[in-house]
């Protein structure tokens, strides 16, 4: 096997940059084959000592897209150049038909990119998304494959599962994945983040709390099983 | 540059040092570990430890503050691994404890193992029953461990300080001729508050600060006191230009962490520019 290094990328790129006001959708391009990231897999973005995981939200021919919502200093003034490094993280695994989705606010990324691959491989799925406000629904104007219901609060993504529960991935902010659970149980994956330092498990600082002890995001996740996770400690 | 260097007894291809905690059991992916001078394991501790809770990690301004809490496999699972480890590159293997007694334990049952290369204590580990301070606060308790460890283990012994140890000049002066070098320094203590929520962003409170944002203060001590003993210089060696301050401040070698987790391929640039 060749060594990993030429098997992901470790370099500067310029960023694409569409600004939709609380989102931004960004890409770089030129990815090449033996480098194409899965679905639930991340990148670093790295600049002047700042280091920041995002999911890849889709591809187009070899480019690759992030949807990413502006919580801070860095995703408020995303650079024009950042160093990338990656795919990393344990993508999620080969699916069946008929997997429910369920994506809430930025975590639509990795949702979004499933949904793409799914589609390529012809496999039915349903697909429900959240958003906070209504203009953030614009964003799904651009996404290469939509959501068949979108909620807006003062609904929840939540309110539009089917009764009968099925297997789902999921991805969003704690509060919706702990509703998705309690609503459905833990017969799904969901895709979970923390604060990282490094993206590829060395330095141990991702960790969330499951029934085998500490995982880390970064290495064992960001895909996990729901009923791998300690919710209450989520 | 990137020429072997020798701290007392031993050699290194080259003065750069993966740190303890930024690169496993020196077994991480996508690090080139082997290119390094020498890898300095995750701390070892006799029983093993979960780690603190989250979350772990704060990005500050020029650093980072971070707050594992020792999570390693413990001793004797350490020990099933060692044995069908092959190690990257001179192996130094960082031990923890509470007391100079567990310092020894640890030293008499790793010295066996060949494929180790030197030990590096770490003296910042808490200390449980003074309350959470590092078990080598000062000149005595710094003194006691030393004196337990050097009388077990049969390997060099680097000695990694805490930033704030008292009677720091008395610990070099005193211990200067019995061990292979000091590691000037470990992280230095540190929080982050939350301003919405009022309270620490760190699940353990406190954590340690490393990156750039310490390095002009570890140079000041690598500075003061190269002349008079065997440095390894760490914190916020980032660039290769930050490298370059350390060797001309008079640093044997280099411990690199936040560094490699930031690019880990730091090292390539590291050889090739320093």
């Amino acid at each position: 096997m060749a060594p990993w290094y030429t098997e992901m990328i470790n370099e500067t790129v310029k960023l694409k940059k569409l600004d939709l006001g609380n989102y931004v959708v960004v890409s770089f391009g030129s990815v090449v084959e033996g480098e194409l990231p899965q679905p639930g897999q991340f990148y670093m973005f790295y600049k002047d000592y700042v280091k920041k995981p995002f999911s890849v939200a889709f591809m187009e021919s070899n480019s690759i897209f992030f949807i990413i919502k502006k919580v801070g200093p860095f995703t408020n003034n995303i650079p024009d150049e950042v160093r990338v490094e990656g795919p990393y993280g344990k993508p999620f695994p080969a699916m069946v038909s008929d997997v429910f989705l369920v994506s809430g606010g930025a975590g639509i990324a990795p949702i979004c990119f499933l949904a793409q691959r799914l589609t390529e491989q012809n496999l039915p799925f349903t697909w429900v998304h959240g958003e906070s406000i209504e203009q953030n629904v614009t964003l799904l104007d651009y996404l290469p494959v939509k959501p068949q219901k979108v909620s807006v609060e003062p609904t929840l993504v939540t309110d539009l599962l089917p009764e009968k529960e099925q297997f789902y991935c999921a991805c969003g902010p704690k509060p919706m994945l702990k509703g998705l659970v309690t609503k459905w149980g833990t017969n799904g994956l969901v895709s979970l983040e923390e604060r990282m330092a490094c993206g590829f498990g060395a330095c141990y600082g991702c960790v969330i709390t499951t029934i085998s002890g500490y995982q880390r995001v970064c290495k064992e996740g960001p895909i996990f099983e729901a009923g791998e996770v300690l919710w209450q400690k989520l | 540059m990137a020429e072997a260097v020798i701290l007392k007894s031993l050699t290194l291809k080259n003065p750069f040092i993966a740190s303890s905690g930024t690169c496993g059991y020196a077994d991480v992916d996508f690090i080139p570990l082997d290119k390094f001078g020498a890898v300095v394991t995750k701390t070892i501790t006799i029983k093993p430890r979960a780690g603190n809770k989250p979350p772990r990690l704060v990005e500050t301004p020029a650093g980072l503050l971070n707050s594992i809490g020792l999570q390693n496999m413990g001793l004797k699972a350490f020990k099933t691994f060692l044995a069908k480890f092959e190690k990257p590159t001179t192996l130094i293997v960082s031990v923890g404890g509470e007391s100079p007694e567990e310092f020894a334990t640890i030293l008499r049952e790793l010295s066996t193992y060949d494929l180790i290369d030197a030990f590096e204590l770490n003296l910042s580990c808490p200390n449980v029953k003074t309350g959470g301070e590092v078990v080598g606060k000062d000149y005595a308790a710094v003194s006691n461990i030393l004196e337990a460890s050097l009388n077990s283990s049969k390997k060099p012994l680097l000695v990694k300080l805490s930033p704030f140890t008292e009677q720091l000049e008395e610990v070099l002066d005193h211990w200067e001729s019995k061990v292979e070098a000091f590691v000037l320094f470990n992280t230095f203590p540190a929080m982050d508050i939350d301003t919405q929520s009022g309270k620490p962003i760190l699940g353990a409170i406190s954590g340690g600060l490393s990156g750039p944002a310490i390095y002009p203060i570890v140079l000041n001590s690598v500075y003061k006191y190269s002349k008079a003993h065997t440095l390894v210089a760490s914190g916020g060696i980032v660039s290769a230009n930050i490298a370059k301050k350390f060797l001309l401040a008079g640093a044997k070698a280099l411990e690199v962490g936040t560094g490699n987790l930031w690019n880990p391929l730091f090292i390539e640039t590291l050889i090739k520019e320093v």
